[in-house]
């Protein structure tokens, strides 16, 4: 209304002081050069204004004692300029953040000079994360922020990735940095809906963010950076900027690409055997798990005319129905056609290339007092597994507008609908590596068919599975089922759908009353629901009768800051800026968990048609809120201080109050008049220290203890669960609450040094940071005679300490080409310091044998399991059969954690063309290849066809053995301290045969983790993350009316090379969480090539 | 300025708001679980604990003991191991803390609860399968924590109670759990809640009688008044097969049967050459339900520590494997045989073969066969009853229960041999791996699976 005003007033009074002298001028964009349409121009101490026209021209009438013309537009600096005796005034309007110094965006969204900070904050622009190619954003941080570690959990479509900022810091409790949107803080768990280590790969909530919105991101990695936000950023936290009108007053553009993806690396496979057992042919129909049958080169299929029994043959066509090429025999069968050999099918066949598209159009516009972007996104991602998708439309508003000169008001609202279908993966007899990678050479899961879909390929005739273990099992009807099942029968008769609604939305005010004082409130909200159907279709392996699963999400979160801003220059020498906030936070989670087992029906699948259904129920509620502060002191332009203050009330510790605190400071000493001589040489130079202590609370509902529903059994069956017989039943937890749970307490400390030099054409920030997390809480293992299991506690602590740094080199420079390279190393070393009394290791994630823990005096995440005896010089203890002897307790082994990290950019640039590439090294960190382990015991692996029938000396010492045939220990007093040691009598000299009994049996020893040792491997990569060329066409050839269009081509992970035997190496059977490091019949990687487009109108 | 002042007066209003709302924000009693409830009464802890404790029974306490008394053998993984008496200590923390942590738990706090409401019968309940859970620990781990016991935060790492004083306390309990079955109200009364007996506190009485007996019996090497007091105790005793005590499981999927889940899930548990065999020769028509043929079609059992191929052997029958099958906590039979042997000791040989042919009886009906042939065979009297034929057909009739492993132990009926390649059959558990890591102080090292209980002499 003011405004409406004051430009009435405005035009009033043009009129009325007409014979007064005008000024006329134009108003360009310095950075494009073009004109300036609807920026304001006001004669100062007047309401006099206008604005400009169409091509930035303006003509104002100046009252006689003005001096001075006052520039403004949204994006753009202020700027007053002098009329002095001109009458044309022509003026270039800066961008508004772009002054002097660099500024970054710090915690709370408040942009601070890149010289008054006393910690590491690494910016990504939003054209980088893009170049990436992945879905999901956090992905496409991998190897460019020094201290921040990425794993993708698979390459299917959809799937979650998993970051982490210096390192564990929680035994329990998620360790990933918080995600903060335009200031609105946001989900992003990865919600299951069943065994951890089966199921499918879900996604993390961040893959909902679409990037074509994203401007920039922001990392702040330490407890000082973050230490305002509290408790909720105590990993860190990654704040997002979105794209918002500015610049031209209405813009128009469209991106588009559509992206080829195929698997990256397989485990490789031995071809030279056959099916079977003993070096016998077993072909699918007797059900032969291993591939320890015939040489392939003594099978040929049988002649035509043969006569198959009923059961190979069930609707009497004379096709073997397990294989359309025929049953195999030996050679000296009469029934041999030898001029038939057996085939050696391609397993892998089963992936298939994968097609996406991605289409972006976003409007804006602004004037000088508001700004509007309007932006829609699509993305349709097929995966290499068939019948795997994902898609994602992503719709959003970015509004602002001056109410009054001094009052802003925004809003950003952002729909998101995301999801797809997913295929059953890892540890799970309907998983598709399980089945697809046990599956003998001499088996075609596809029986010839190229279409995946056929079902013909998959099916017998009377719609029971095709599988190479045979028809073994039965179904409650009485159907015959296989061990595991055809994973083209998992792809479309056991998918997982999801489908996420989300609307993510803040509102902003912003009040300044005077130009030193500001004070804003942002409410906002993050609520979606994730709806999941899972169906088996009967006869599956997992579910023989079939299943309908729902399972339903509804989260929700509520965010609010009041904040308020003062800086004032208190002295010629002293500036000072104080913060003060409130903030208050809530997180729901609600969970409605469904399943209906014995469909009546078959393929019709609704809960409906399910003999028994169980339904669980779930909702938590989590509230926080604080008082915080923060103060700022500038000395002399190149010495600053800053401290934050923050007091938290968390509902989950029954609303006890805690402080959390930093403090920190810089130095520029480049500023230093004593070194401002050598400017030319050193062009920036800082030193930074800081402290901080942040805190975490616990999950809800930890300080009591409850009763929980009934059930249990024995730890080898599924057991009972009530309600029993239609008769519910509870019991008092074995979990036992506490009442006097603190917050986890994480104190760090960082140093650096930002050191420009030559021009800024070389640059180098290291920070070195050591922090220590204390009180941090865990279930603490009791006995059972205690009444309890488990009780909470704090009792853990853990350390990290690392070094990162970031090279920035310009090595060539010209008007037309230009070189940057950009270099982040990280590295990270984490350590279990202390869990509770009594408790060396926790398990994060695994199986029985091999598994991921927090282990005292090792890294965080270090795979636990059995290995080999060693004797007192660490040398494999070998038995007097020739062999390794298996040490029967379990011990630690190597940690995933890698040594360093490091991600080297470089940037062509030459005109319009830019060419660019991220190599990404990863040096040690270690995976648990379970996939490849149990391959031994089945036979494909290919060591298990390279090693079959070779001899030889195991490099070792002897054991020696006790008149009852035992090993002989040395120090036996059962103190795990000190280990008993077996005694040895010198080198082994027997040379054995590797075979059956030793490559399935004896180092597989008892199928699957028994030996972990010899499967804990090492992933360290080098790999090109991604490479794009891209072509901006010049104006000249564009015209006026399109101001920008673009064409590039892309490649995403085209290059790997790793002593990995598996997969590729970056995967975790558990996605986005807690327990990395484990490789179960995971789904491969993939790499991807794109073709882009980008317009602007 | 009119507008700075309206700006000033809307922000503070908003800003005591927002104070406002804050103040009630954050109230601990938002912390409250709203999943699983702060409090619930007996009748919703009893079926629980009744379920947990039997399945103990016909799972994990089940298949072991049963494999070393040769009435299964395990031939594959794990199983094959306990065949051959290696037992890890951690293959023995679940059903440890289960007892404990659930079963025992639970039941002191239905005795808690039963006391503030005035519901003896209850208390009662909570006593008797307090005494059965204390009688099992001990008969396979000898000392176990009682008295320090399940007293959370207040004691993480309980003490060991001699075995020979928890004994003790199982009488006692017993006998309070008698007195409070004989009370004449209940302020709370079980009813559906009760899955052994649907609340008939009478069958519940016999049921602390019969439990009184056989734990006298297994003092039988231990204390010489042991057999009277088992013979005494005998009276009031389960008296009839409808008496049984025992927890039926059903056929929804959530409620199966142990025996019977295991049996589809896992499968590595077999019949025992020993038990088959003894059954062929004395034609027992309870082999029938007991076991099923091989794939041959004839009933087979694996040898001990030699397994055979799962096809070719018999596995688990109808009777004690189907889905909806019952796991016998004890029964009329075992008191007919506890009265055989007690009486016998007592030179009442008449009683003895009396109290030993309708144990043979009550066993057929349970299976639900008849063979006049056979129990004509078997039948004995004052003149040819022996406490061989008491306990192995005791070893029979209670097949897949406890007791055979704590007769074989007392009596070393019957003569079972080691298993192939081993010199010795076990005689009880290690301690779990949580008691020697969580409760080191207390902890008792040098146990070995060979060690004795302290009633086995």
């Amino acid at each position: 209304m003011r405004r409406i005003v004051s430009l009435l007033v405005a035009c009033f009074v043009t009129v009325a002081v007409w014979a007064q002298s005008t000024v006329t001028g134009t108003v360009t964009d310095a950075e494009s050069g073009s004109p300036i349409e609807g920026a304001a121009v006001l004669v100062k101490g007047t309401t006099a204004g206008v604005f400009t026209d169409g091509n930035g021209r303006y003509s104002v009438s100046v009252p006689a004692g003005a001096q001075t013309l006052v520039f403004t537009y949204v994006g753009k600096a202020r700027q007053e300029v002098a009329i002095g005796s001109r009458a044309v005034v022509d003026v270039l309007m800066q961008p508004e953040d772009i002054s002097m110094d660099e500024v970054v965006v710090t915690a709370l969204g408040v942009a601070k000079s890149e010289k008054a900070i006393g910690f590491a904050v690494q910016e990504v622009e939003g054209g980088e994360i893009r170049k990436a190619g992945e879905t999901n954003f956090v992905s496409a941080l991998s190897g460019k922020v020094a201290g921040l570690q990425v794993t993708s959990s698979t390459g299917t479509a959809g799937a979650s990735a998993y970051f982490q900022i210096r390192g564990a810091n929680s035994i329990n409790r998620d360790n990933q940095p918080l995600i903060i949107v335009d200031g609105m803080p946001i989900n992003n768990q990865q919600l299951r809906s069943g065994d951890a280590v089966a199921s499918v790969a879900y996604s993390n909530r961040a893959i909902d963010i679409n990037q074509a919105d994203i401007e920039s991101i922001t990392v702040l990695k330490g407890a000082a950076a973050t230490a305002i936000y509290g408790s909720q950023a105590g990993n860190g936290a990654i704040l997002i900027t979105t794209k918002k009108g500015k610049g031209s007053k209405f813009a128009v553009d469209y991106s588009g690409s559509v992206t080829r993806s195929e698997a990256n690396k397989f485990l490789e496979l031995q071809d030279q055997y056959s099916q079977g057992t003993g070096s016998r042919f077993s072909g699918p129909h007797t059900g032969n798990a291993g591939s320890w049958g015939a040489k392939l080169d003594t099978l040929f299929y049988v002649k035509p005319g043969y006569t198959y029994a009923a059961s190979q043959d069930r609707n009497g066509d004379g096709v073997y129905d397990w294989d359309k090429n025929g049953l195999l025999v030996g050679k000296s069968s009469p029934d041999a056609d030898l001029s038939n050999p057996a085939k050696q099918y391609d397993r892998y066949k089963f992936f298939q290339p994968a097609i996406s598209t991605s289409h972006n159009v976003a409007i804006s516009a602004s004037s000088q007092t508001s700004s509007v972007r309007f932006s829609l996104g699509f993305l349709d991602e097929t995966g290499i597994v068939p019948n795997n998708s994902f898609q994602r439309i992503n719709a959003s508003v970015n509004a602002e507008t001056k109410l009054w000169e001094d009052f802003t008001v925004g809003a950003n609202v952002q729909y998101v609908n995301s999801g797809g279908t997913r295929i059953e993966q890892g540890s799970n007899v309907s998983g598709v590596m399980l089945g697809l990678v046990r599956t003998p050479v001499t088996f075609d899961n596809s029986n010839g068919f190229d279409d995946p879909s056929t079902e013909a390929g998959y099916l017998f005739p009377d719609g029971l599975q095709r599988a190479y273990r045979g028809l073994t099992g039965t179904a409650p009807n009485g159907g015959r089922l296989p061990v595991y099942d055809n994973p083209y029968w998992t792809a479309y008769n056991n998918p997982l759908n999801d489908d996420v609604n989300r609307v993510i939305g803040s509102v902003s005010l912003k009040y300044t009353p005077t130009d030193w004082l500001s004070i804003s409130y942002r409410p906002g909200v993050d609520v979606y629901s994730d709806v999941r159907k899972q169906y088996f279709a009967l006869y599956s392996a997992t579910a023989p009768g079939g299943s309908v699963i729902h399972d339903i999400y509804n989260v929700r979160k509520f965010n609010a800051d009041l904040i308020v801003n003062a800086r004032r220059e208190l002295t010629d020498f002293l500036t000072a800026s104080l913060t003060l906030g409130h903030n208050m936070r809530q997180d729901e989670l609600g969970n409605v968990y469904t399943r209906g087992n014995n469909l009546t029906i078959p393929g019709f699948y609704n809960l409906s048609n399910t003999a028994s259904v169980i339904s669980t129920e779930f909702y938590s509620l989590g509230r926080n809120q604080a008082f915080f502060g923060g103060l700022d002191l500038e000395l002399l332009d190149y010495f600053f201080v800053n401290g934050t203050f923050r007091r938290e009330q968390e509902l989950s510790l029954d609303g006890r109050g805690f402080n959390y605190y930093s403090v920190g400071g810089s130095f520029i000493f480049s500023d230093l008049p004593a070194l401002k001589s050598i400017t030319n040489f050193l062009n920036y130079g800082k030193l930074r220290a800081s402290y901080g202590l942040v805190g975490l609370g616990t999950a809800a509902y930890s300080t009591n203890t409850v009763f929980v529903a009934g059930g249990g059994g024995d730890g080898w069956t599924d057991g009972i669960s009530f309600p029993f017989n239609g008769l519910s039943a509870f019991s008092f937890s074995d979990r036992l609450g506490n009442p006097d749970l603190q917050p986890e307490i994480r104190g760090s400390f960082e140093v650096g040094i930002d050191i420009r030099i030559l021009q800024n054409r070389v640059g180098l920030d290291v920070a070195y940071y050591s922090s220590r997390s204390e009180n941090v809480i865990l279930a603490v293992p009791v006995t059972g005679s205690s009444g309890f299991q488990t009780t909470v506690q704090n009792a853990a602590v853990l350390t990290n300490k690392g070094i990162e740094a970031v090279l920035t080199l310009n090595p060539v420079k010209t008007t037309d080409f230009n070189w940057d390279i950009n270099v982040n190393f990280t590295r990270n070393r984490n350590n279990v310091e202390e869990l509770a009394e009594g408790v060396t290791e926790v398990f994060l994630g695994g199986f029985t044998g091999a598994s991921t823990r927090a282990v005292v005096g090792y890294p965080y995440g270090t795979i636990f399991g059995f290995g080999f005896y060693r004797d007192a010089n660490g040398e494999r203890v070998i038995g007097d059969d020739g062999f390794p002897v298996l040490d029967p307790n379990e011990k630690a082994f190597a940690s995933a954690l890698p040594d360093y990290q490091v991600g080297i950019r470089n940037t062509l640039s030459f005109k319009g063309i830019s060419l660019s590439g991220l190599i990404d090294i990863k040096q040690g960190g270690y995976l648990w290849n379970g996939t490849r382990s149990a391959l031994y015991f089945f036979g494909t692996a290919k060591e298990a066809g390279d090693l079959r029938g070779t001899q030889t000396v195991f490099d070792g010492n002897v054991a020696t053995y006790d008149s009852e045939g035992n090993i002989v220990l040395a120090d036996h007093d059962n103190n795990p301290a000190t280990p008993d040691l077996p005694v040895t009598s010198g080198a082994n000299a027997t040379e054995v045969t590797l075979g059956e009994s030793w490559l399935r049996l004896g180092n597989a020893n008892g199928f699957f983790g028994d030996n972990t040792e010899d499967f804990v491997e090492e992933a360290s990569w080098f790999r090109v993350r991604d490479i794009s060329l891209s072509y901006a066409l010049p104006k000249s050839i564009l015209g006026s009316r399109i101001k920008g269009l673009s064409v590039t081509l892309s490649g995403r992970n085209v290059f790997l090379s790793t002593p990995y035997k598996g997969i590729d190496p970056e995967t975790n059977l558990y996605g986005a969480s807690n327990a990395q490091g484990l490789d179960y019949f995971n789904m491969p990687n993939t790499k991807s090539y794109t073709a882009a487009l980008n317009l602007s109108f | 300025m009119k507008s700075f002042v309206l700006k000033t007066i809307a922000v503070t209003l908003a800003g005591m708001l927002i104070f406002m709302a804050s103040c009630n924000f954050i109230d601990p009693d938002l912390n409250v679980d709203p999943n699983n409830p702060a409090e619930v009464e007996v009748n919703l802890l009893l079926p629980n604990t009744q379920v947990a404790l039997s399945y103990i029974l016909g799972g994990d306490f089940g298949r072991y003991v049963s494999i070393w008394t040769q009435h299964h053998d395990g031939i594959d993984r794990q199983h094959l191991a306990y065949s051959v008496y290696q037992i890890k200590e951690t293959e023995v923390d679940n059903a440890w803390n289960s007892l404990y942590a659930t079963v025992l738990s639970d039941l002191k706090i239905i005795r808690e609860k039963a006391a503030e409401s005035g519901s003896p019968y209850y208390a009662g309940i909570s006593k008797t399968m307090t005494a059965l859970t204390l009688g099992t620990l001990v008969d396979l781990f000898n000392d176990i924590p009682y008295s320090q016991a399940l007293q959370g935060a207040d004691d993480l790492t309980p003490a060991y109670d001699n075995a020979a004083d928890v004994y003790a306390e199982i009488q006692s309990l017993l006998d309070g759990a008698i007195t409070d079955f004989g009370s004449a109200t209940s302020t709370l009364k079980p009813g559906a809640d009760d899955l052994v007996f649907g609340g008939n506190i009478s069958k519940w009485k016999e049921t602390a009688q019969a439990l009184k007996a056989r734990y006298y019996l297994h003092l039988s090497e231990h204390d010489s008044n042991a057999y009277g007091q088992a013979l005494a105790a005998v009276t009031g005793a389960i008296s009839s097969n409808s008496n049984n005590a025992q927890v039926k499981y059903a056929e929804a999927t959530t409620s199966n049967n142990p025996w019977y889940q295991f049996e589809s899930q896992r499968g590595d548990v077999v019949m025992g050459q020993f038990f088959i065999d003894l059954m062929k020769s004395i034609n027992d028509p309870r082999i029938a339900v007991y076991a099923t043929t091989n794939s041959g079609g004839n009933y087979k059992g694996s040898p001990a520590g030699a397994p055979i191929t799962p096809d070719s052997a018999s596995r688990m029958g109808t009777l004690l494997a189907s889905t909806s099958s019952a796991v016998p906590l004890i029964t009329y039979a075992e008191v007919k045989f506890i009265e055989a042997e007690a009486a016998l000791a007592a030179g009442d040989r008449a009683r003895a073969a009396t109290a030993h042919n309708a144990a043979i009886e009550a066993s057929l009906a349970y299976c639900g066969v008849s063979d006049a042939a056979f129990v004509t065979a078997q039948t004995e009297t004052e003149a040819t009853i022996s406490l061989e034929k008491i306990l192995t057909h005791k070893y029979i009739a209670l097949y897949t229960t406890q007791e055979p492993f704590v007769d074989w132990r007392r009596k070393g009926i019957p003569a079972l041999q080691p298993a192939s390649g081993e010199s010795r059959i076990a005689t009880r558990f290690p301690y779990p791996q949580s008691e020697r890591l969580y409760n080191a102080e207390n902890y008792k090292t040098g146990v070995t699976v060979f060690d004795k209980v302290f009633w086995d002499k």
